[in-house]
């Protein structure tokens, strides 16, 4: 007698061998997603192995420092800026080489603060030579063309008046580079020679809004250290200035906030765009500096999750009060 | 012995077979999402193209010039050129506002005082494609109390740049002095453009159906792409109000077809409920209109023929719903 199929019975045997077949189903398909699992995601066909390696540039026995200083003459701000936190002789010793990292990303006039203001250049230069330096380079790799950027943005001339040496990119100064856990900074060419021959960097960017990520300031600045077609990374925008700020651990950083960009960043075009803040920001913890420059945009850290990231990721931290930044005023 | 009959059920089949579809679906649609990783994960050879090697943009002989130029200026550096590709290597992450909103191409210059002056003038001719693509960038970047020019139907000034549209280009003159030689040679310059450029006059018809009472001067703006953060609100038309103390916003889109505005009505009103939004009885003299209250403030969404139109950031129920009220009626009467 046949077994009526549309009564569902199972007979133990029936059960037992559906129930093996079920399971050893499941199980090859587990094997095979395991086979064909990639823990390390998609990269270059070809990985290239690179020798090059940056140093720390931080002093760590200094400590986390920051100084907070009011005032309208960017010399004055920044030699207050900088004796708060122990003075360049903290930072800059005799036969130091320094290189001190601009924001030369457009051709603009200096007035329309989308680049370093040159007076930032020319007294940091004449501070650190001052202290015993025996060297100055500055550097960027633009965006636009680098000899009308440093030109027209008065970069070039305020650095060779005070005796630095100005650096522009060349095709043979990239070297491939890996941020270690880094994602995305993986054998990208990244402006090495200027960086090979110096012991300190000092970093220093105006306070600028930024279209993709919601600022431009320290972290951001370190783009121009990229080569290639980097502008790729603006779809991760968030990750690749964490990432920049990770690949630079810096001696020193220094945010122009005498003028912020509030608008239209990061290019600007107007005086319309700037607002004075008349606020000059020294310190050694790159994102307890950008945390507070986020102030002076009117952003929150929400707004900019770059600085939530990097500190998650150990790189300073975003609650800049916990450091008892030093607080000045400039007539 | 019984040979088991290997006939199953009409439901263990139906069962099975669903399941089997489902694994077919998921099996699709993983192999067409690993067409799409994320390039700047991927690194895909881009990166070996040629990097910036310094070379200086300032001739060395004479260059021609894109706009003709006024007797006491000369080009400072060659004309640039920049599609969709490369417009980010010339104005970084300002590219997408561009991008989403039609860009075709990009001409910059710069050009100096021949003697006597430090000043220098920067062109940037943007080709959006069209009028309205050109309206949708100068408008999202009009600088607020900026004063109106009358060069052509957009087109204002601040202090050291002009900013205007002209047919499908939208123009900035950016001067590295805030002086009156910078702001006459950069008149004469956009001049010089306009008059040599043929293009087809810009007509925006839409801002003519918002309600006059109110309306802040100059406030009509193009939101080309993602309006509000709503991905499906694109080509939306928006005009600021000051009603007694209040400032607020009216917007209104034109759709293919009525039954397309309806729709996007509905589903911009669900998109603002998934952010938390409270839909409340509308109560209004508008045939489906949405009263949405969100983030402490309130939104009136509606549809009238092709038009996808309403009223946001209102601070007052009753002023978003008069406002929308009065561009209901408006919209009514358009052709």
């Amino acid at each position: 007698m046949n077994p009526d199929p549309d009564k569902n019975d199972l007979t133990r045997r029936q059960f037992i061998t559906r129930a093996v077949k079920a399971g050893g189903s499941i199980a090859a398909a587990g094997v095979a997603g395991f086979w064909f699992h990639d823990s390390k995601g998609p990269g270059r066909s070809k990985e290239i192995e690179t020798d090059i390696r940056l140093p720390d540039f931080s002093i760590p026995d200094l400590g986390p420092r920051m100084s907070i200083i009011r005032g309208r003459n960017r010399a004055d701000t920044l030699r207050l800026a900088l004796k708060s936190i122990g003075g360049i002789e903290s930072f800059i010793k005799k036969g130091d080489r320094v290189l001190l990292k601009v924001n030369a990303a457009f051709a603009s006039p200096q007035m329309l603060s989308a680049t370093t203001h040159p007076q930032i250049v020319s007294e940091m230069t004449r501070l650190c030579l001052d202290a015993g330096a025996s060297s100055v380079i500055v550097s960027d790799n633009p965006i636009n063309d680098p000899g009308s950027c440093f030109a027209l943005s008065g970069i070039a001339d305020a650095a060779r008046s005070a005796g630095a040496q100005l650096f522009l990119p060349r095709d043979d100064a990239f070297k491939l580079f890996s941020v270690p856990e880094g994602k995305l900074i993986r054998n990208w060419p990244v402006l090495y020679d200027p960086l090979k021959s110096i012991n300190k960097v000092i970093g220093t960017a105006p306070v600028k809004d930024h279209h993709r990520s919601g600022a431009s300031m320290i972290m951001k600045n370190w783009y121009g250290l990229l080569g290639g077609r980097r502008n790729i990374f603006h779809q991760d925008i968030q990750t690749i200035i964490t990432e920049l700020a990770m690949m630079i651990r810096p001696t020193l950083v220094i945010l122009d906030g005498t003028t912020t960009m509030m608008t239209n960043g990061p290019t600007g075009g107007s005086l319309a765009d700037l607002k004075e803040t008349s606020t000059l920001i020294a310190g050694t913890d790159q994102v307890a500096v950008d945390a507070f420059g986020a102030t002076l945009l009117g952003r929150s850290l929400n707004d900019l999750p770059f600085i939530g990231m990097a500190e998650a990721a150990g790189l300073g931290t975003a609650d800049y009060q916990s450091l008892n930044p030093e607080l000045g005023i400039v007539d | 012995m019984i040979r088991e009959n290997q006939k199953y059920s009409r439901q263990q089949t139906s069962s099975s077979l669903a399941i089997l579809f489902i694994l077919i679906l998921t099996a699709t649609g993983i192999f067409l999402a690993q067409f799409n990783y994320n390039p700047a994960v991927l690194q895909k050879d881009l990166f070996l193209s040629p990097i910036a090697n310094g070379k200086d943009s300032s001739p060395t002989v004479p260059a021609e010039s894109v706009i003709p130029l006024p007797p006491d200026m000369v080009p400072l550096t060659l004309p640039e050129s920049f599609d969709a590709q490369s417009l980010s290597d010339k104005i970084d992450g300002k590219a997408e506002l561009y991008l989403s909103a039609g860009f075709i191409s990009l001409t910059s210059q710069r050009y100096k005082a021949k003697k006597g002056s430090n000043l220098w003038i920067e062109a940037y001719l943007y080709d959006m494609g069209n009028g309205q693509n050109a309206f949708a960038v100068f408008s999202a970047q009009r600088r607020e109390g900026a004063a109106m020019l009358d060069l052509t139907p957009y087109a204002y000034r601040t202090q050291n740049a002009l900013f205007l549209v002209h047919g499908s280009f939208y123009i900035e003159m950016i001067a590295s002095e805030a002086t009156d030689l910078a702001f006459d040679t950069m008149k004469l310059l956009a001049e010089n453009f306009i008059h040599n450029t043929v293009t087809q006059t810009v007509a925006i018809p839409e801002k003519d159906l918002f309600p006059v009472q109110g309306l802040v001067a100059d406030s009509i703006s193009l939101i080309s792409a993602d309006a509000f953060g709503f991905d499906r609100l694109d080509q939306v038309y928006t005009a600021e109000y000051e009603l007694g103390q209040e400032r607020l916003m009216a917007f209104l889109s034109r759709r293919p077809e009525t039954r397309a505005a309806q729709d996007l009505a509905s589903a911009y009103q669900k998109f603002l409920e998934t952010f938390g939004g409270q839909s409340l009885d509308a109560n209004l003299a508008i045939k489906d209109a949405k009263l949405v209250e969100i983030l402490e403030t309130y939104e009136v969404i509606f549809s009238c023929g092709p038009f996808v139109a309403g009223v946001r950031e209102a601070a007052s129920k009753e002023q978003a719903m008069n406002l929308a009220v009065q561009l209901y009626d408006k919209l009514k009467a358009a052709p």
